[in-house]
């Protein structure tokens, strides 16, 4: 009972009692240090696991954060490198489309030039439209003159009405200076001037075919193609007949759209002749070969023959 | 709270100190005991309590750091903190040599109980000889150490001292 307060009023002595007694015995069992060590570690690595996963955890935390903030830079950088290739693809498709589309129309216009043996066409690109005329890049320097038909596969696009060094213009069968003589192509049917020009207005899209006799058979759908009194080739395609119009006179007249939107050219043929050249029309020239027949005897009379 | 705090780091820092970088302090293959001279210290400025405790935390860590038997260091640095806290209630002079004195003493009582320690478990070490080339250089250089380390630790611990009206 009396032990505490002894070593209360004593506890220096106490504590020297206890330590060395600690001491000594750790010593009499050989106690390593190594096992204070082990303790330490023990201890250390359970008080610092929770703050190891922290440390993780906040370390895993701030990695994400950083690569979400280097990837948003990159996906950035990247979306806008994307973006500038693909407007360059865009405009490499668009590129494509069109020389795909003036390849096709090429070969379109050398099969046309292909076939149509009787015409001796000459190809222009078309530099500009204004009011029913066409600017084309072929003029007197290319052998080109007035009056020349200009067609495409499709059919007439107008005439050659000014010529210059090196463009020339074509009034288009929009446009009042054009007259193309023309015929129903199923009954062969003509008006009685015999021609299809533009119609009043320089920009309508409609051509109008006059002074259709009342008793000839003309009707909505005919196809018009030149009469061979043209500067065209015979046949060859101007217009659809949209409408005819009756009147109380002895004339109808037909209202025809034309075969070509001469707007919507990039290319076309000026027609430089219109009939195959006459070395053509001949055919190949024979090759000179030795005969073997007997030479025709000479029936003259000697006088015929002999005199002076 | 404080206190304690300093007092734990200051141990623990001259116990590192003196295991784990001897190199900074050897002289002479000579090392100082920095721990004992923790241990008189606060024997003489707080009294033998606190300079046990500091013996056995620094003691428990030098047998930890050289892997030997625990108890060796803190069974001879217990009561040289005994003896010299009750030893030092009875100077009447604060004179730096009476410390160094101390210390000098110290680390000879101290040397000799660690010497007879060893020697008890391994004989073949031997005594008179671990006393003259160990203990002996190794208390003159602690007590030739005296007057820095105690002006470092009056200045570390001064305003503890104040505030509870021990020596300063």
């Amino acid at each position: 009972m009396k032990l505490l307060p002894t070593l209360s009023s004593n506890r220096p002595l106490a504590l020297l009692v206890a330590l060395a007694l600690l001491s000594l015995l750790s010593m009499a069992l050989e106690t390593k240090a190594t096992i204070v060590h082990e303790a330490v570690r023990r201890t250390a690595s359970m008080s610092a696991y929770p703050f190891l996963v922290a440390q993780r955890a906040s370390a895993q935390g701030i990695d994400y954060v950083l690569d979400m903030l280097y990837g948003y830079n990159n996906l950035r950088s990247e979306n806008e490198a994307r973006a500038h290739d693909l407007a360059q693809m865009k405009e490499s498709l668009t590129r494509f489309a069109e020389v795909q589309h003036e390849n096709a129309r090429l070969r379109d216009m050398l099969g046309f030039q292909r076939a149509e043996r009787r015409l001796t066409l000459l190809p222009a690109a078309v530099l500009g439209t204004a009011k029913g005329t066409l600017t084309i890049d072929r003029g007197a320097s290319h052998g080109v003159r007035e009056s020349m038909g200009v067609v495409t596969a499709d059919g007439v696009v107008g005439v050659i009405t000014e010529v210059g060094d090196r463009a020339s213009t074509v009034a288009t069968l929009h446009h009042p200076h054009c007259n193309v003589g023309a015929m129903v192509r199923r009954n062969r049917i003509r008006a009685y001037d015999g021609i299809v020009k533009a119609s009043k207005s320089d920009l309508s899209v409609i051509c109008t075919m006059e002074y259709i006799d009342i008793n000839d058979d003309v009707r909505q759908g005919d196809v018009v193609v030149t009469a061979p009194e043209s500067m065209f080739p015979s046949s060859y395609p101007v217009g659809t007949i949209t409408r005819v119009h009756h009147s109380e006179t002895l004339w109808r007249f037909a209202d025809v759209t034309p075969a070509v939107d001469p707007y919507s050219l990039d290319e076309v043929f000026v027609v430089v002749r219109a009939a195959l050249a006459p070395e053509e029309l001949a055919g190949p020239q024979p090759s000179p070969v030795a005969s073997n027949a007997p030479e025709m005897p000479d029936n003259r009379t000697i006088q015929d023959r002999f005199a002076p | 709270m404080m206190k304690n705090f300093k007092w734990v780091t200051v141990i623990v820092f001259a116990a590192v100190l003196q295991t784990t970088w001897p190199d900074m302090l050897r002289l002479q293959g000579v090392t100082p005991d920095l721990t004992l001279l923790l241990v008189v210290y606060f024997a003489i400025t707080e009294g033998e309590e606190r300079a046990m405790l500091t013996g056995l935390i620094g003691g428990v860590y030098q047998d930890t750091a050289t892997n030997t038997v625990l108890g060796q260091h803190v069974f001879c640095h217990v009561i040289v903190a005994y003896a010299v806290g009750r030893i030092s209630t009875r100077f009447v002079t604060e004179h730096p040599a009476v410390k160094a004195g101390s210390v000098l003493c110290a680390g000879f009582v101290d040397g000799f109980l660690h010497t007879a320690v060893r020697y008890v478990q391994e004989p073949r070490l031997g005594f008179f000889y671990t006393l003259l080339t160990s203990v002996v250089p190794t208390a003159f250089y602690t007590a030739v150490l005296t007057p820095v380390v105690f002006t470092l630790l009056r200045r570390l611990f001064a305003h503890d001292e104040r505030a509870q009206g021990g020596v300063v």
